[in-house]
């Protein structure tokens, strides 16, 4: 292996980029403003038409299942874009029907549930008070009247004449036949009766037989009197109850009659509410005594144990409460909401409860909506994986958009299991467009693992991740940062932090053709850079500003990498800026963490071997290479069969590693470099350390784009300042990967200067000149490389190895047949 | 507003709650252990059982009718002997823990006997006798005569007939036109009123309202003059309800027993609350 220094090559057909091709910039005199504040709001649709399209479109079908999935990164502006389509198509909308729980008089367990025009709700919610106060008044003075009272007095003295009259009718039979009638701790006794008192026994056994069965008799026949009236009693009880309440019922409803036909002339038009009013008139008839209770409860609001009744736990007064869960009186359009924490009882509502004596219970006027009660009629914006997130959210919300009604269900409910007290009250239609916003992962992943998707989320609306760079989509974008100055009470942008920040775009994109979609990125540097104008006190934001900004978002994400320079520069992971080797070469990879990426170069080296033409993958055989970084390897197999392996048997064994890498290794983006190391070993051609590589590589040999270029050519020409640039260190890439190019400045500059190169390249062989200044070589028409070339080297070597190995198996069979059998 | 008697006129001594087997005692019991507290003197219970119920058990073909689902069917010596001593019992430890919490000297005894014979000889160790009113029979507004209540219509001592949880402060006194006993029954209102002064009702049956207020003038302003037609109970219940009073006084021991209505009626039946003030020496 040699190691000499090779001058800088001239190099064969492929020479450094030019530092204009490496950065494209924006002009600031192609902006026609002064500041940001000059120009016209954005509707921050620029670039996203097809995402807008869809919207549209699931916005206006109101059909079953055309429900919207917004599918995009994070950033991209899909929330501003939903909420200002969404909020523009509500506003001509017209409000939804309020909605209310009342109570259900005959099930309490099952409230009712009342859809109002809007605004009517909150009519009948007051009326409703206003009827129990006027009624507080207006019952217990009906039954104070003289004429109530006497009433009811006249039935309880014929209940108790008639009970007493029976009784005393049994008494004086009992007294006529010297008996008497006491009362014991348990009960009523028969006694025979001397001068008003009991007969002692020794009396009574002194009578003659005849008086004694007389006597006996008579007991017995009043005994059954006795018996007969006491069983009377429960039922003339229960006659005069009903008595009781008939004439109760019939005052109430004289009290409350002509209140209530009031109230269902003014409903009228509302079925619903007039059937519920005739049902509360039925109630307030059977239920007149808590308005009759004044004192106590009125100090109790009637909401305490002692107004609570017939198995329901609402309060006496507030069961006739309306409990308007929606209100839209003040709603100019249709709804739209968005419910940022959409757990299972947020979405669909819930039942509140309350402890009472150490039991929890609920009744109607604890019912809450939920965000689909809220929306119902309009829209609903939901993040789809803070949905899925939740247990029991995501199919609850199918299943609700599938039934077309919300239906309140608690998670025992779902579970099956038995709860002690709940409500269920009456399922609300439902009408509801529901938007979900995702990325693309989750929306591939919903539609290839959930087969009710696709039939509820019919619309997908995607957002790109990047916008084509042009005149328009510039000014555009400086629109947009103009709009979201003024809405964030921003500094404005001078027209270099606009030219500036659209640059960062497309660094972000990572392609000067394009810029990023994620303006929530370009809007953490834009309220950055503020911080630092209001400190420096200017007044609008500058070049200087975003510069900063950017730095210190770099500074700030960058311990790791400027850990791994450290670690390259003091040796301890070793990578050769300077000199020559066979079989070794830089490649470059990129990691990300937290958001932020950089390159870091790996040592690639190739070994050569006798063998049947297999590339060993040493990533792959220790399980660290994943399988599109072993498909490369593979393929760099069958480039080297199809070069060199139609003439002669591929007589060797290649094996590959990533040295001093101990984590996984994924991608193709490393192949060309490995090709070049593994034609390095075979020709024996020394290759410039100072040169490194990246690309992937196909059977033909033919270069093709990799990602995270910028960040690779920066991150070995990091090491290399480190170590010193010289001149004739760089980068080779691609030349697909070109128009991708938005280096740093620092690069940009020592292109610029001539101490730093960036080459691009169509073919391994290409690649192999920069690297190592020597041709690799076309083949002629009798499919030879020309003399000198690597290619030919490659050939010699490989003739070399296969005549060894020819002579090595023709020896061995030579042995095996004088072998002594 | 002064009161026109004095506290002498309704002195009391020892306070006596009678109790028995069958009347729901717990109201009465409470009543008379307040009275005891605020007069500050001794309260004595007595248990009476009464012997014409062990007669009555002990009797050959005596038939029973049991009220409550938990009572046996058959009712012997045995069983009233037991539930006797049970309801004693409870008496007992329910006056002793009502007597200690309004720190009142307490005693108690249970005697066995005729009620009449009984309270006669309690109404000399006491000056205020106390009774439970008559449960009602199974609940439902039935009532029987009562050998304890009809015995308080003979007693010596005041009567006091406590048919609900106490509150005098409404009462109704029914009088002869005689100013000394209604001065007396006056000052035995204001003993269950604690310091109300307020004007008291007034009525002497058979008197019209005018002649009566010129017989009691010199308590005119202490008294509201009624009117009551006759002394038969109806008169008196009829004439409460319409005054809203939760105690009628009774002053007149010619009131009592001899129309043999108003013993039976008020002491027994009515839902007032009666009061019964004798006559010291009586």
């Amino acid at each position: 292996m040699s190691t000499a220094i090779v001058p800088r090559p001239a190099t064969p057909g492929v020479g450094p980029l030019p530092h204009a091709a490496l950065y494209r910039r924006c002009d600031p005199s192609g902006l026609s403003f002064v500041t940001t504040a000059d120009l016209e709001s954005a509707d921050g649709t620029v670039g996203q038409e097809r995402a807008v399209d869809a919207i549209g479109m699931g916005l206006g079908l109101r059909r079953k299942g055309y429900n919207i999935f917004a599918v995009g990164s994070p950033g991209t502006g899909k929330k501003t874009i939903i909420d200002r389509l969404t909020r523009e198509r509500a506003r001509s909308e017209p409000a939804p029907a309020d909605r209310a729980y009342v109570n259900n008089f005959v099930d309490p367990d099952k409230p009712r549930a009342l859809a109002l025009p809007p605004g009517r709700g909150t009519i009948l919610r007051q009326d409703m008070r206003t009827l129990v106060d006027e009624l507080r008044t207006a019952l217990p003075a009906a039954f104070e009247s003289d004429d109530y009272r006497s009433r009811r007095q006249a039935i309880d003295n014929l209940f108790k004449q008639q009970q007493q009259e029976a009784f005393s009718k049994v008494e004086e039979r009992a007294k006529e036949r010297d008996i008497g009638i006491l009362r014991t701790p348990v009960g009523l006794g028969l006694a025979p009766l001397r001068n008003g008192e009991v007969m002692p026994k020794e009396d009574f056994e002194k009578l003659s037989e005849d008086e004694q069965k007389r006597i006996q008799d008579g007991m017995n026949e009043v005994h059954a009197e006795l018996e007969l009236v006491m069983q009377q009693g429960p039922k003339a009880e229960g006659e005069r109850r009903d008595k009781l309440r008939e004439l109760n019922e019939e005052v109430t409803r004289f009290a409350i009659g002509f209140r209530l036909e009031g109230l269902k002339q003014r409903y009228a038009d509302l079925p619903t509410v007039v059937d519920y009013l005739q049902t509360v008139e039925r109630d307030l008839a059977e239920n007149t005594e808590p308005f009759l209770m004044q004192g106590e409860a009125n100090q109790e609001g009637m909401t305490g144990p002692s107004a609570r009744r017939r198995g329901s736990h609402v309060g006496h007064f507030d069961r006739y409460q309306v409990n308007l869960i929606v209100d839209h009186a003040d709603r100019p359009g249709a709804p739209v909401v968005e419910e940022d924490h959409p757990t299972l009882q947020n979405l669909i509502g819930r039942v509140e409860y309350r402890s009472e004596y150490g039991s929890l219970v609920t009744d109607f006027t604890m019912i809450k909506p939920g965000a689909l009660h809220e929306a119902n009629g309009g829209y609903l914006v939901l993040d789809a994986r803070r949905v899925l997130l939740q247990p029991f959210a995501w199919e609850e919300l199918k299943r609700t958009l599938r039934a077309g009604e919300v239906q309140i269900r608690s998670v025992p409910d779902l579970l099956g299991m038995a709860s002690a007290m709940t409500l269920q009250p009456e399922a609300i239609p439902l009408s509801v467009k529901v938007i979900l916003t995702g990325d693309h992962h989750l929306y591939y992943l919903l539609a290839s693992l959930d087969p009710d998707f696709r039939e509820m989320f019919k619309i997908a609306a995607d957002f790109n991740d990047d916008l084509p760079r042009d005149a328009t989509t510039e000014r555009s974008f400086a629109q947009l940062l103009g709009s979201i100055a003024r809405g964030e009470s921003l500094r404005p942008l001078d027209r270099d932090a606009v030219a500036r920040l659209i640059e960062q775009g497309a660094r972000l994109a990572g392609d000067a053709e394009k810029m990023t979609a994620q303006v929530e990125v370009i809007a953490d540097l834009m309220r950055e850079a503020d911080h630092l104008a209001e400190t420096a006190g200017r007044e609008a934001i500058g070049l200087s500003e975003i510069n900063q900004a950017i730095e210190l978002q770099i500074r700030r994400a960058s311990r790791l990498r400027e850990r791994l320079q450290e670690e390259i520069h003091r040796g301890t992971i070793l990578i050769d800026t300077k000199g020559v080797r066979v079989g070794q070469v830089n490649g470059l990879s990129v990691l990300q963490l937290a958001g932020f990426m950089f390159g870091r170069p790996s040592r690639i080296s190739a070994r050569i071997r006798l063998g049947k033409g297999e590339v060993v993958d040493i990533e792959r055989e220790v399980e660290l290479g994943g399988p599109i970084h072993s498909k490369g390897v593979m393929i760099l197999a069958g480039f080297l069969g199809g070069r060199f392996g139609r003439e002669r048997p591929l007589a060797l064994s290649v094996s590959l590693v990533f040295e001093q890498s101990y984590g996984g290794v994924e991608g193709d983006s490393a192949s060309m470099g490995e090709l070049c190391a593994i034609l390095s070993a075979m020709a024996d051609q020394p290759i410039r350390q100072g040169i490194a590589i990246t690309g992937s590589v196909n059977q033909n040999g033919d270069a093709q784009a990799i990602g995270g270029v910028n960040e690779k050519i920066e991150g070995f020409f990091d090491v290399c300042r480190d170590a010193g640039l010289d001149g004739h260190q760089g980068v080779i890439i691609p030349a697909s990967n070109v128009k991708h190019l938005m280096l740093r400045a620092d690069v940009v500059k020592a292109v610029e200067e001539g101490r730093f190169n960036v080459f691009a390249v169509s073919s391994v062989d290409q690649a192999m000149a920069v690297l190592t200044g020597v041709e690799a070589g076309a083949s002629d028409e009798t499919g030879h490389f020309p003399n000198g070339s690597i290619n030919r080297r490659i050939e010699t070597q490989l003739d070399a190895m296969a005549d060894r190995v020819r002579r090595f198996n023709a020896r061995e069979q030579a042995e095996a047949g004088h072998a002594p059998r | 507003m002064l009161p026109a008697e004095a506290d002498t006129d309704f002195a009391i001594a020892r306070v006596v709650a009678v109790l028995d087997a069958v009347c729901q005692a717990t109201d009465a019991m409470t009543a008379a252990i307040d009275i005891a507290a605020r007069c500050n003197v001794e309260l004595a219970g007595l248990f009476i059982e009464d012997d014409s119920l062990f007669r009555m058990a002990s009797m050959p073909g005596a038939r029973h009718l049991t009220l409550t689902p938990t009572a046996r069917a058959s009712f012997g010596i045995d069983t009233l002997e037991t539930e006797m001593r049970s309801r004693a019992n409870l008496a007992v430890a329910a006056l002793g823990a009502a007597a200690a919490t309004k720190g009142v000297h307490w005693s108690f005894r249970s005697i066995r006997g005729m009620p009449g014979a009984l309270l006669r000889q309690a109404a000399r160790s006491g000056d205020l006798l106390v009774f439970p009113g008559a449960a009602p029979i199974g609940g439902w507004p039935l009532r029987l005569h009562s050998p304890l209540l009809r015995a308080a219509g003979v007693t010596a001592s005041s009567a006091l007939i406590v048919r609900r949880p106490a509150s005098f402060s409404r009462p109704l006194v029914v009088a002869s036109a005689d100013p000394d006993r209604v001065r007396r029954a006056l000052a035995a209102a204001r003993r269950l009123r604690a310091g109300d002064h307020d004007a008291i009702d007034v009525a002497v049956p058979g008197l019209a309202r005018d002649v009566a207020a010129r017989t009691l003038a010199g308590l005119k302003d202490f008294i509201r003059v009624r009117e009551l037609r006759d002394a038969t109970s109806r008169s008196v219940i009829d004439l409460a309800k319409s005054l809203g009073s939760d105690l009628i006084v009774l002053t007149s021991e010619s009131l009592l027993g001899e129309e043999g209505d108003l013993s039976d009626e008020l002491l027994s039946k009515a839902d007032h609350q009666v009061l019964l003030v004798r006559q010291p020496g009586r």
